[in-house]
């Protein structure tokens, strides 16, 4: 009782706060809120945290968590069995951190992808077909191998004749899909066929970013518009696929040949890959010339170009690179994870991974973690759900757990939005002058 | 806009008022003239849409000119039968009607320069705000319908503050508090109607007493679409024919020339998620108080309004972020929606396909210079090389 009339005060109070703050809105000269509310930024700030709080305070009040046994079951959860729940944790950190890596590079060369969850919705599907029929693997390798070939060798014919750059396209493109083959060969024969699934997951994402970052940086196309249209396109693409190849509705169990083999129960060969993308992508930003490039490319385009950087092709390739290692992690739920694919498997991770690149500030290494801990929060959501007592007395607390990561991501921001702002020319198409 | 001018024209005969008719007519040449860019672009995108999505059905073994036959049914035009069959026009009408309003949400965001994509997450708090009023309250006949739409819209505006606070206050980008509280609202839901709403059924709410329904009309169209029709031609006037309205354009045509010109620009902000909360509040309602879907009730799987508002996103693009552009892109999309059925009872074509295929539309359209590239690029074909 006292818990929820203290609450409620604290409700009323911070609504008030944000109503008087609207009325300052009004137009009029005279300020109607008090003085101390009157400093620049920390006041915005200060506003949109109270309002973030009493939004809280809402949700737990609705949720019916304002109870001492919260406490009670918050304290035993801090003393459950550490280990397997952070273990389980790795297997949600996996995707999330690789998207999230993907993204900060990308969004840091300028480019805002919102359609990750359409990303992973593909490559859920399109890996783990790669991964049953060798045919579709092999030519996904060949294809992308031939596109990459052909991409090179006309960057490097650049000051060449008409034909010259024809004759390179054709041979880069021949030389690059015979590689491509040869590699997935390789990839089906040594590591058998879920790697390989895995790696045309990758590949679908590469095309999908592929895609985006051409009509983003050529054809100056809207990027939220875009990654809104890859993410509806893909909604549809997936039960599409999944009913047109395997004939069976919002479900399909994949093979244990295929699946990626877990240590423990939980560890993944592809968490450590996704560990290691995050450290050497940190290396890269902040430790090389191209690094510096990605990041001016994303605050002064203009700069960059001045020094002879081609912005164009660096935001291309930065975008699609960053979009296959999302498709990596969306080839992963399905193969490395659930071992199954259903329709509704990966809704919401996507933009969960859009959070995690909000609350790192598209720092790599900070995204490791962030997406570590998001998962955990979400292992923790479903460990609430399957204990007794918790769930028959707390029943709120599985759901409330579920938007932690998303009350988080507004809180961050709010807080540290001044402190580490986005790239200034983030979503803004360069135009040459 | 028809039953619009339709009326009007009645008015005219019986009370002869000319000069409003001429000022109407006026009004509608002067759109022409400017629509048909707009226009052009619009069908040239449904057509690359359609063209992939033939695409797909012939790389997986069907016949997509049988197939586009058949999603015609659901426009109601029976190409086969020779018949245009009512029912299933209604169905596609019933269809569109949320859809015009989370399109109006978008568009109206855009208008004001906001990417606000939070209609999704006040499509779920408006259609658990009617359900609980209509479900969980007796009130007189009247008044219970427009007590539950009229709560249903505040709670989807509430729902649309937060997000405009921190906006205004904190300069959080819109993008990323929407996407926050769509989440927030698809874990948020479901617990109130388990826990709270609940009624014969443990995974619905309680069904909406028929005090609180929208009178049918034929198929699952009921009298809501008269309300979503309203809001529309509202939010026309609105932005076009009022003083904060041109304020509201202004900060997103030129935010600076808003600026010098002293236009609060907080406040049109402000303005534009709040229309876009109430738009989508009543989105959500029409498909609970204004459609029997699971005998007016809204499951805990939130399956009857999941991906209304994304979907409103792509009917504003195709709509030119227009109120009344917005209605005809909604038809459309509806349309396609509900002959997707028929695509997969008659071919056996999975009816997700359309979704994709709305998809690429979304995607075409995203290029604000496709026309004019269109003809550079016919004119390079057509240009002999020198």
């Amino acid at each position: 009782m006292i818990l929820e009339g203290i609450t409620f005060a604290l409700a009323i109070f911070a609504l008030g706060l944000s109503l008087m703050a609207l009325l300052d809105t009004s137009g009029t000269k005279t300020p109607k809120v008090p003085a101390w509310l009157h400093g620049e930024k920390i006041r915005g700030r200060i506003i949109g945290i109270v309002a973030i709080v009493a939004f809280v305070l809402y949700l737990m009040w609705a949720h019916d968590l304002l109870r001492v046994e919260l406490f009670e079951y918050t304290a035993r959860a801090l003393t459950e069995n550490w280990t397997s729940l952070i273990l389980a944790a790795s297997l949600l950190a996996t995707p999330l951190t690789l998207a999230a890596v993907g993204e900060c590079l990308s969004e840091r060369a300028g480019l805002f992808n919102i359609g990750l969850e359409g990303i992973f919705f593909l490559s859920v599907v399109i890996g783990v077909r790669g991964a049953e029929n060798q045919v579709v693997g092999l030519g996904a390798g060949a294809g992308a191998g031939a596109v990459i070939g052909a991409l090179v060798a006309l960057a490097v014919a650049e000051k060449l004749g008409r034909f010259a750059k024809l004759v390179a396209a054709f041979v880069g493109g021949l030389a690059g899909g015979l590689i491509g083959y040869f590699i997935m060969s390789i990839v089906i024969a040594g590591l058998g066929g879920g790697a390989a699934g895995l790696l045309v997951g990758a590949l679908t994402g590469a095309l999908i970013g592929f895609i985006f970052s051409v009509m983003a940086v050529y054809l100056r196309a809207n990027q939220l518009v875009l990654g809104m249209g890859i993410n509806i396109f893909a909604t549809g693409m997936l039960a599409f696929l999944l009913m047109t190849i395997w004939g069976f509705p919002g479900i399909h169990s994949v093979r244990p040949v295929l699946h990626i083999p877990k240590l423990l129960g939980y560890l993944t060969p592809v968490f450590f890959v996704a560990v290691i993308v995050a450290i050497v992508a940190h290396i890269i930003l902040h430790k090389t010339l191209f690094g510096l490039r990605i990041r001016a490319a994303g605050e002064k385009p203009e700069a960059v170009d001045v020094a002879g950087v081609r912005i164009d092709r660096m935001r291309v390739l930065v975008c699609t690179a960053g979009a296959a290692l999302a498709g990596l992690g969306g080839a992963f739920f399905s193969l490395g994870w659930f071992g199954e694919i259903v329709k509704e498997m990966a809704v919401g991770m996507g933009f969960i991974a859009l959070a995690v690149v909000v609350v790192a500030g598209l720092e790599p290494l900070l995204a490791l973690v962030v997406a570590f801990v998001f998962g955990f929060v979400r292992v923790l959501a479903d460990w609430v759900a399957t204990s007794a007592g918790i769930s028959s007395i707390l029943p709120g607390a599985f759901y409330l757990m579920h938007m932690v990561p998303f009350i988080v991501t507004l809180l961050v921001v709010t807080i540290f939005i001044g402190r580490r702002p986005f790239p200034k020319a983030l979503g803004k198409p360069y135009i040459r002058e | 806009m028809i039953t619009c001018i339709e009326r009007n024209a009645n008015t005219e005969i019986s009370a002869g008022e000319d000069e409003v008719v001429v000022k109407l007519f006026g009004i509608i040449r002067e759109h022409l003239r400017t629509l048909k860019r707009p226009l052009a672009e619009s069908l040239f995108a449904l057509f690359i849409g359609l063209l992939i999505g033939a695409t797909l059905m012939l790389v997986f073994g069907h016949n997509p000119i049988t197939g586009y036959i058949s999603m015609l049914k659901g426009f109601g035009l029976f190409i086969r039968e020779v018949s245009f069959n009512q029912t299933e026009f209604l169905e596609a009408l019933a269809y569109s009607v949320p859809l015009t309003l989370t399109a109006i949400t978008f568009a109206v965001g855009m208008r004001a320069g906001i990417f606000n994509i939070g209609a999704e997450g006040q499509v779920y708090m408006g259609a658990v705000a009617a359900a609980w009023i209509g479900g969980h309250l007796v009130l007189p006949t009247g008044i219970h319908v427009l007590v539950a739409t009229a709560f249903a819209m505040l709670v989807g505006a509430l729902w649309a503050l937060l997000p405009a606070i921190l906006k205004i206050f904190a300069g959080v980008h819109e993008v990323i508090s929407s996407i926050m509280l769509n989440w927030i609202a698809f874990f948020h839901v479901p617990y109130l109607i388990i826990h709270h709403f609940a009624g014969a059924y443990a995974e619905r709410t309680a069904a909406v007493l028929p005090t609180a329904r929208y009178p049918v009309i034929g198929a699952s169209l009921t009298a809501v679409i008269f309300v979503a029709i309203a809001a529309c031609v509202v939010v026309y006037f609105l932005l076009w024919r009022t003083r904060a309205g041109y304020e509201l354009r202004l900060v997103g045509d030129n935010p600076d020339a808003a600026r010098y010109a002293g236009v609060n620009i907080r406040r049109a902000i402000l303005i534009s998620f709040i229309i876009g909360g109430l738009a989508a509040g009543l989105a959500g309602a029409s498909q609970v108080i204004g459609r029997p879907l699971l005998g007016w009730t809204l499951p805990a799987t939130l399956g009857t309004v999941f991906g209304l508002g994304f979907s409103g996103i792509g009917v504003a693009v195709v709509g030119r972020n227009h109120p009344i552009g917005g209605i005809f892109a909604a038809l459309l999309f509806a349309g396609m929606l509900n002959g997707a059925k028929f695509m997969e009872y008659d071919y056996g074509i999975p009816s997700d396909l359309v979704v994709a295929i709305q998809g690429v539309i979304i995607l075409a359209l995203a290029v604000p210079t496709l026309l004019p590239m269109i003809r550079k690029g016919v004119k390079k074909i057509g240009r002999r090389p020198k």
